[in-house]
């Protein structure tokens, strides 16, 4: 019985170490995160911006994610969230087909493609990843907020002065 | 960045670990940056109008807008209020923690494990986890009534 209790001690020791370890290692990650995160954040700007007033960031490198909307042989257009109209990217040799997915990096260029010589940017591709599972991401995401909805309402019960414990 | 799901098993692996009994209230949490984030949909009831005047996924991927949609969001809940805000925030942080291993071009950061479209890999190494976990809290809470 004593070395039966001995062990449950040692057992719930070890737990309680374990999570400790656990609890530090999760805030140290998260501490290194936040520190890339503030870092990634200087060098990114608000696409809309870039495509407004493109002069200002010519040189600059940039990364951007969409749908290929378009593909010109070279130069493809690619639809971010971000924008309100598709990025240009000079890809050369590309294989790309419309409503392909990808994340594009390379450096901003501005030139005159417009006729009436209003300048315009473009992003010079150095580094293509194809991202064609991202739409399935929504579906599955539109699920699991059922499945959370499931969860919620039966833990937790609705009334008028808010959300209570459900018996 | 996972998807939803994701953000929801990792938030139950935490409570699993840290034996937390008010499991909805963390996972809230999690799917709160990505839902608060989609406001942003907002603008496009306004057409014309520029767009991302305020970037509400940007917004509400940040801890300190997090920290501050917590102790609003716990107001709805009839449950120890400071309880509340903590257990919110920490489903806040773990899933800016599960965002931050998303992998960009722009930085070789310190945790880029997969891309953002690679989130099945998520589900499948979070699903195991989780059911690992389930399976050991059984075994314990069967020795705990033989012993």
């Amino acid at each position: 019985m004593r070395l039966k209790r001995m062990k449950n001690k040692k057992k719930s020791d070890l737990s309680i170490t374990i999570r400790i370890i656990l609890g530090i290692t999760l805030l140290s990650l998260f501490t290194l995160i936040s520190i890339q995160n503030i870092q990634l954040k200087d060098n990114q700007t608000n696409l809309q911006n870039i495509l407004d007033h493109p002069s200002l960031y010519e040189g600059r490198p940039y990364q951007t994610s969409g749908r290929v909307m378009a593909n010109q042989g070279s130069y493809i257009f690619v639809l971010d969230s971000e924008a309100t109209k598709p990025v240009p990217v000079l890809f050369l040799n590309n294989n790309l087909k419309i409503n392909d997915n990808i994340v594009v990096y390379g450096e901003i260029h501005v030139d005159q493609l417009h006729i009436d010589g209003t300048p315009d940017m473009y992003i010079l591709a150095e580094k293509v990843h194809m991202a064609n599972s991202e739409p399935y991401k929504y579906i599955i995401s539109g699920i699991a907020l059922i499945i959370f909805a499931f969860m919620f309402f039966k833990e937790w019960s609705f009334s008028w002065t808010g959300f209570q414990e459900s018996e | 960045m996972p998807d939803i799901l994701s953000h929801i098993l990792f938030a139950l692996i935490l409570t699993k670990l840290f034996n937390i009994k008010r499991k909805t209230l963390v996972v809230l949490g999690a799917v709160l940056p990505d839902i608060l984030g989609k406001l942003k949909m907002i603008n496009y009831l306004t057409p014309g109008a520029p767009p991302g005047i305020v970037d509400f996924s940007n917004l509400f991927h940040s801890p300190i807008p997090l920290f501050v949609s917590a102790f609003i969001v716990a107001l709805f809940f009839e449950y120890p209020y400071l309880g509340s805000v903590f257990f919110i925030f920490l489903g806040n942080l773990s899933h800016l923690l599960l965002d931050g291993t998303t992998k960009s071009f722009l930085f070789n950061g310190y945790l880029p494990i997969l891309w953002a479209d690679q989130f099945y890999i998520w589900i499948i190494v979070l699903s195991i986890t989780y059911c690992l976990l389930t399976v050991l809290d059984i075994q314990l809470i069967k020795d705990q009534q033989t012993g």
